[in-house]
């Protein structure tokens, strides 16, 4: 009896062993291959717009605010502060190979949102024509968005080939 | 025709500097890595669109009212290689439901939207990774939240992460959450 289970044991374990190292080597093969083939793993790109990282097919942009001293004498409303905020968008997309129509998803704080967002969306069209990204965001008061006169502040997601 | 369609595949190439450019086709038989991998970004419309209804947001095409309703502010649910992107998704649309209700009404009706969506795009609430969320009043309505929440995913849950804000700031009046999510898909 003993002796059985030990022989049992001991077919199952090679048996076991083949059959996980045929799974992984399937999913290698279906993954696309080796691990090398999703570079870069992190990377920093720098463009005159501001910079982004890469990780595989995706870019990261961290939050952009809707007004930035050193670039514009007036905060402006909030039609002037995500028009400013989406070119800058734009252009760190061009600059690391992608684009706006390249967008997959947006995340936004939005200072006083139900006095803001219909605006909003009216100038927010204006830069995703057609297949527009997903969408979330925050509303916060205008006291809480980090510093005085910033009304918005977007960060996205984007995919580059 | 073809040839033209070559001609403007080269003349595009150096403008965007990716293979972007090149048609599915033509990848194909090039051994080039970049482009293989498919979708890029594809807008998931067969499904419930979440996010779409937002009356803040242009609806597709809902008849009537404002003249020529404009392409949609953004899109419900978009699939890029094996990830799907869900818009957020309120807890009450006054199209849907006369009352907004409580927290955990709110949380529910917006976790069965996000489970249609996900489903409709061939995915399930157990592909689920990340979650974030908006909540109106967290520090009171967080515990009843997590109640009706917990039974949505099966084991391991999603990461999470939320803010919160004023009853005053959810965009609209009634609405006490937005939720949003990324997941795999097959």
């Amino acid at each position: 009896m003993r002796r059985r289970e030990i022989l049992k044991g001991l077919s199952i374990i090679p048996l076991a062993g083949v059959a996980t190292a045929t799974i992984s080597k399937e999913q290698a093969l279906a993954g696309g291959g080796s691990a090398e083939e999703w570079l870069p793993k992190k990377e920093l790109i720098k463009t005159p717009a501001g910079s982004c990282l890469r990780s595989g097919h995706l870019l990261f942009i961290g939050g952009i605010g809707g007004w930035y001293a050193n670039q514009r004498a007036e905060p402006g409303d909030i039609q002037v502060q995500i028009r400013s905020v989406l070119t800058t968008m734009k252009g760190i997309l061009e600059g690391a190979g992608s684009s706006m129509a390249n967008v997959l998803k947006i995340q936004m704080t939005v200072a006083e949102p139900n006095k803001n967002m219909a605006k909003l969306n009216e100038a927010y069209a204006e830069f995703f024509p057609e297949n527009p990204p997903v969408r979330s965001y925050s509303g916060s008061k205008t006291s809480q968005m980090g510093r005085e006169g910033i009304l918005c502040q977007v960060s996205c997601i984007a995919y580059v080939d | 025709m073809d040839r033209r369609k070559v001609l403007k595949t080269l003349s595009l190439l150096p403008l965007a500097g990716a293979a972007a450019a090149i048609p599915s086709e033509a990848n194909a038989q090039n051994k080039n890595k970049k482009g293989q991998w498919t979708p890029k970004k594809e807008v998931i419309r067969r499904s419930n669109s979440g996010g779409n209804t937002n009356p803040t947001v242009a609806a597709p095409a809902t008849a009537g009212a404002k003249p020529a309703a404009p392409t949609p502010v953004l899109s419900g649910c978009i699939r890029s290689g094996h990830l799907l992107f869900l818009s957020g998704i309120g807890g009450w649309y006054a199209e849907r439901r006369k009352e907004p209700g409580d927290i955990q009404v709110q949380i529910r009706s917006a976790l069965d939207t996000m489970k249609e969506v996900l489903e409709g795009a061939g995915s399930s609430m157990a592909n689920v990774l990340k979650v974030h969320m908006t909540v109106a009043e967290p520090n009171k309505n967080i515990a009843a939240l997590n109640e009706a929440y917990r039974g949505y995913f099966p084991d391991p849950p999603p990461v999470r992460s939320y803010t919160g804000c004023g009853t005053d700031l959810m965009g609209r009046d009634g609405i006490l959450l937005q939720i949003d999510c990324i997941a795999y898909v097959d």
